[in-house]
């Protein structure tokens, strides 16, 4: 793909709406980080799918909250979606 | 072209922003929308930042949650050494990352940088050619050095990190 392409391709996503769900799923995936432990006590060993800065649904496999989600005809996409573990963890990779 | 490339354009010359923010252990969260050969419109994604991490890194449930059909990549001719053993990640071609700039003067203007990669790691579910279960869960994506190498200064706030180039 030329640097052209990659453009013309881009351009035609940026649009307004396309900010304005950005923002809204930021917001989304910051209000789930910033309120982790209360999650905690709530979704502890589950995977969250967050929509306005509310929990819409709930499931133990990213397969299933994924298979909720679509049954309720809506998109994967529109949810910010995130594993609560049962306690802090440390990362190594 | 480049593995990667930062893909801006702005009538005045300027210094590049991101804005990563900061979790109890200090690690930078950064969101962003990702677009590569196998969907066309941009889906969301939640990266962390990560210098350990040569590559840029999708883990395995993010491979999920974007539908990525990983029977039909490539595999990487190099194994990634982890924490946990040597995996070999599937190579996802073509991919665009759309991740929020600031810039301008007191970096008041917003726009969207576009990062085009030549392609990103895949952390399969399994890999049909390893024994070893390579899937690693409940974690979210790595944002590696083959990105962050654009950026020259890195500072820390109080809950923030900023990247500027």
């Amino acid at each position: 793909m030329t640097l052209v392409e990659i453009k013309k391709k881009t351009d035609s996503i940026l649009d307004k709406n396309f900010q304005m769900k950005y923002r809204r799923l930021q917001e989304d995936f910051l209000w789930i980080l910033t309120n982790k432990e209360k999650l905690r006590t709530e979704y502890s060993n589950k995977y969250i799918a967050v929509e306005n800065k509310e929990v819409k649904c709930t499931d133990d496999t990213i397969d299933g909250i994924i298979a909720k989600i679509k049954r309720s005809k809506r998109q994967v996409e529109d949810f910010a979606i995130e594993y609560i573990g049962e306690c802090p963890a440390n990362l190594l990779f | 072209m480049e593995n990667v490339l930062l893909i801006f354009f702005s009538k005045e010359l300027c210094i590049l922003q991101i804005i990563a923010n900061l979790d109890p252990n200090r690690h930078g969260h950064l969101f962003a929308y990702i677009m590569c050969s196998q969907f066309n419109t941009p889906k969301p994604i939640h990266l962390i930042i990560d210098t350990g991490s040569s590559n840029t890194t999708l883990l395995s449930d993010d491979v999920t949650r974007l539908s990525i059909n990983c029977t039909i990549l490539q595999s990487s001719p190099i194994p990634s050494l982890t924490a946990s053993g040597t995996i070999i990640p599937f190579l996802l071609p073509g991919v665009q990352l759309l991740i929020e700039v600031r810039y301008g003067w007191f970096n008041q203007k917003r726009n969207f940088g576009v990062f085009h990669l030549a392609s990103i790691h895949c952390m399969p579910p399994t890999h049909p050619q390893l024994m070893t279960q390579q899937r690693i869960l409940h974690a979210c994506s790595l944002l590696g050095m083959d990105v962050l190498r654009l950026f020259k200064k890195w500072q820390f706030t109080e809950n923030k990190l900023i990247l500027k180039t």
